[in-house]
């Protein structure tokens, strides 16, 4: 199996404007979908859990086949298909073995072109949401981050509120909403796959275009607008009891980066050392590995299409959650202040250049990888580019990255069982 | 076995390598055969400590060394434990498995265990337990298998019981690793994009100089036979769902009757591979995805059986649906196993269970990592050979075989239930829609 290269992936567009990228991977027997439709709660307008719903009924019925039918075809040839309606997008991952790619293709097209949305199966995923929606309003981890989303950005914008949804919503929302939206939002345009499989290129790109072919184009595609997160004033911080247990589980961050923002690599990196590198960087190194607080403490870039969250998440025991604070912040001054030692930096540089052979190790992966560079318009050749990209983001592009994090305007949520005294 | 050189150092070691040239990449797996199986009482959770104890350093690799050594290679690493083995793993370019087969030579004898490192990763293990601890269906799971097993180690949590995390000592820590971490106890594994001849001399040179060791201390608790059902109600709060466990007695992996089993897991559920922790329900064509999340019972449903050295449990669990009686899921659930005592499987389902087993061996076949997870459980649990001796035992699982072992295993007196009722919460209110 090749690496990825402008050379070895072929890149396709539909008549319609769907992308297909295919790369052959001779000898695995299996084939692996990735896909994205930008189609997701970035479009709720109001009606949290309007593009979850949708998306978790896609596969529970279409005009030809119904959701047992589905099921039961997947299954009988050990193939699977999920679904799973995000913020920014909605993915769509698939697997079979190579020779059923065709049977694959058959109810990925029907599923995404053609759901039926019949009334019994809305109504069993309407309980099987509200279900996961209540079981996440006493998970400390969910509440974290939940809090940590309404503090840190404005009303209307997408990243204001986790994809799962509002209950009241869900309750409400009928088969008719969920076509409408459907109808609007999940169009070819806004439709990208990528193929990784013991398949030549040629054959995969004729079942695709088979199958996705005469999906109708809904004219030009374009992402809304939404309004840019205020840059706070103050540190801001928010808690909420959540009974019945025994960690509480702390979010601090900002509205991060978009992946197209110039500074994308540099913040990247900063983010590498601040909280990801070894046992989960310089925030690991103090709060779990020199103060042993934390199972887990560490720091994410959510630089999507949208300025994803910047955020540092960390489980610690009630009683230590002042003194995991300021660790985490003394940290991000820390790096803000002095920057990167020439060691880290080397480190942070090699492991990024040497580690993409390792994400490249399965089909799955693979198409993963691809299905992002497409995502994002980084063009084929870009793991070509990426040794020299991250060469060249130098010590002060990351001093300057880490202090776009606003350090006096950080949004701090917690969920946390009842604490003494 | 299929293209799988193998060969036992003197000192003990069990080497298994095997070429794959599909990516530039290979992985390189230390097996050690202790887990929370080996555990007395009081030093529960002591196995996944010395695991965690492993990235702490040796003289030769100070602790972040290492990390930084892999890292810097672009490789991960990682380590788990489990009931009955504690694994460490590193994936990297394929030019540098040598460094990965010299950082786990040198931390199979030379970790160290300084009194101030031990204090630190205590309450990071105690966060971790209590992490864990914030999930009501964590508290179930460890009541059902606290019930279900009377005597034998597999009733302790692997990460262990929290009034152990406290009272373990420095000492403890390295007396269980003295005890355990020796080649003859562990089990290496290479794959990749490797030449085997040069992988086995190079891990003959790293491990070969290393004493065998003492010998190992058996597990003498043998479970005795459940004739009746054991049942656990919790009642706590923190969960925002009622959740329902069902646990059945099994045989162990070196049993004739594993792949029956597995396949009768895959009639539940799904045959969702045969990692460690794979499965858990998915396939929604099943019996358990029909019986329960269709008729509007659960919200989810899966069923699993992780092969073990000694005899385990088939597990069940179901979220239960918003608004619906616990009782309700259990009944739903107790008529599926009944079906299987009453009629053999058609022979559709049993060729779409096959076709499932035949599919997830092949997709074991891409990437390195998971193929070398797989081989490395199997070799620990029973013999490296009863990973792929599974393939052929399925495929000549008959109805019969399944209903056979359904009707042995899934019985009334071999069963635990426990169910998990949230306090406090809205859960009992009525049916949402």
């Amino acid at each position: 199996m090749s690496a990825i290269t402008a050379a070895t992936v072929t890149q396709t567009m539909l008549d319609n404007g769907l992308t297909l990228l295919v790369k052959p991977a001779p000898g695995v027997g299996a084939v692996a979908i990735h896909g994205y439709v930008k189609a997701a709660a970035v479009f709720d307008a109001g009606r949290p859990g309007h593009a979850r719903f949708v998306g978790s009924t896609l596969i529970h019925g279409t005009r030809r086949r119904t959701a047992w039918q589905i099921a039961d075809a997947l299954d009988a040839i050990g193939a699977s298909l999920i679904v799973a309606p995000g913020l920014e997008v909605t993915s769509v991952t698939a697997r079979a073995l190579a020779d059923d790619l065709p049977a694959l293709l058959d109810i990925q097209g029907e599923v995404l072109q053609e759901p039926a949305f019949p009334p019994d199966e809305v109504e069993k995923v309407r309980g099987q949401l509200i279900t996961s929606v209540r079981v996440n309003a006493l998970d400390t981890r969910y509440v974290a981050e939940r809090l940590f989303r309404q503090l840190a950005y404005p009303d209307g914008h997408p990243h204001q509120q986790p994809p799962d949804g509002d209950e009241t919503v869900l309750a409400r929302l009928g088969a008719d909403d969920l076509r409408t939206f459907h109808a609007r939002y999940f169009r070819p345009e806004a439709t990208l796959f990528a193929v990784v499989g013991d398949l030549d290129a040629s054959r995969v790109i004729d079942l695709v275009v088979e199958r996705f072919g005469n999906w109708p184009s809904a004219g030009a595609w374009s992402w809304p607008a939404f309004a840019a997160p205020a840059a706070g004033e103050a540190p801001r911080r928010v808690e909420q009891v959540v009974p019945g247990k025994s960690q509480a589980d702390l979010v601090l961050g900002a509205p991060g980066i978009g992946r197209s923002d110039p500074d994308y690599y540099a913040t990247m990196m900063a983010n590498l050392l601040l909280g990801q590198l070894g046992m989960y960087g310089r925030i690991g190194e103090n709060v779990r590995e020199r103060q042993g607080m934390a199972y887990y403490a560490f720091s994410d870039l959510r630089a999507g299409l949208l300025a994803g969250p910047w955020w540092v998440r960390a489980g610690v025991n009630p009683t230590n959650l002042d003194r995991a604070v300021a660790a985490i912040v003394e940290e991000i001054r820390r790096l803000q202040r002095e920057g990167p030692i020439p060691d880290e930096l080397a480190d942070a540089r090699r492991f990024l250049i040497g580690s993409l052979a390792v994400r490249q190790e399965t089909t799955q992966g693979m198409a993963q990888l691809l299905a992002d560079i497409e995502l994002f318009g980084l063009g084929l050749d870009y793991l070509e580019r990426y040794p020299s990209i991250i060469e060249g983001i130098s010590h002060d592009q990351i001093v300057a990255a880490v202090r776009r994090f606003p350090l006096e305007a950080y949004a701090l949520a917690i969920a946390t069982p009842e604490r003494a005294g | 076995m299929e293209d799988v050189y193998r060969s036992t150092l003197p000192n003990g070691l069990t080497v298994l390598i095997q070429e794959s040239h599909s990516a530039p990449v290979a992985t390189f797996w230390v097996w050690y055969r202790v887990g929370s199986r080996n555990e007395p009482p009081g030093r529960t959770g002591v196995s996944h400590w010395v695991e965690h104890m492993l990235f702490k350093g040796t003289p030769t690799h100070p602790a972040g060394a290492l990390t930084r050594l892999v890292e810097r290679l672009g490789g991960r690493w990682n380590a788990f434990t489990w009931k009955d083995y504690t694994a460490y793993f590193e994936i990297l370019p394929a030019e540098h498995l040598e460094v990965a087969i010299r950082l786990e030579a040198d931390r199979m004898i030379n970790t160290r265990f300084e009194p101030e490192v031990v204090a630190s990763e205590r309450t990071v293990i105690i966060s971790e337990r209590e992490g864990q601890e914030n999930f009501p269906v964590y508290h179930l799971r460890e009541e059902v298998d606290a019930l279900a097993f009377k005597t034998h180690p597999y009733r302790q949590p692997v990460i262990g019981w929290k009034s152990d995390l406290w009272a373990i000592s420095r000492d403890d820590l390295e007396q269980h690793y003295r005890t355990y971490y020796h080649p003859s106890n562990a089990v290496a594994i290479a794959i990749g994009d490797l030449e085997t001849s040069h992988i086995a001399a190079a891990i003959d040179d790293a491990f070969g100089g290393i004493p065998a060791g003492g010998s190992i201390p058996g597990v003498r608790s043998v479970e005795p036979e459940q004739e009746g059902e054991r049942r656990v109600v919790l009642r706590r709060p923190g969960g925002g769902a009622a959740y329902l466990q069902m646990a059945f007695h099994v045989p162990a992996a070196g049993h004739p009757d594993l792949p029956a089993l597995m396949v009768l897991d895959g009639v539940l559920s799904g045959f969702q591979g045969v990692l460690p922790f794979d499965g858990g329900g998915g396939g929604r064509s099943s019996r358990l995805y029909r019986g329960l999340v269709d008729r509007g019972l659960a919200a989810e449903v899966g069923s699993g059986v992780t092969p073990s050295i000694d005899p385990t449990l088939l597990r069940i669990g179901a979220t239960v649906r918003s608004g619906v009686e616990v009782a309700a899921v259990e009944a739903a659930l107790n008529a599926e196993v009944a079906r299987l005592h009453d009629a053999p499987v058609t022979s559709d389902e049993l060729a779409r269970v096959k076709r499932q087993a035949q599919a997830q061996f092949v997709y074991l076949r891409d990437g390195v990592f998971r193929r070398a997870m797989a081989l490395g459980a199997f070799a620990v649990v029973d013999r490296p050979q009863t990973l792929y001796a599974l393939a052929e035992g399925i495929e000549r699982t008959t109805a019969e075989d399944v209903m056979r072992v359904a009707r042995t295993c899934l019985t009334d007196r071999r069963r635990t239930v426990g169910w998990y009722l949230p306090e406090g919460s809205r859960q009992q209110e009525g049916t949402p829609s």
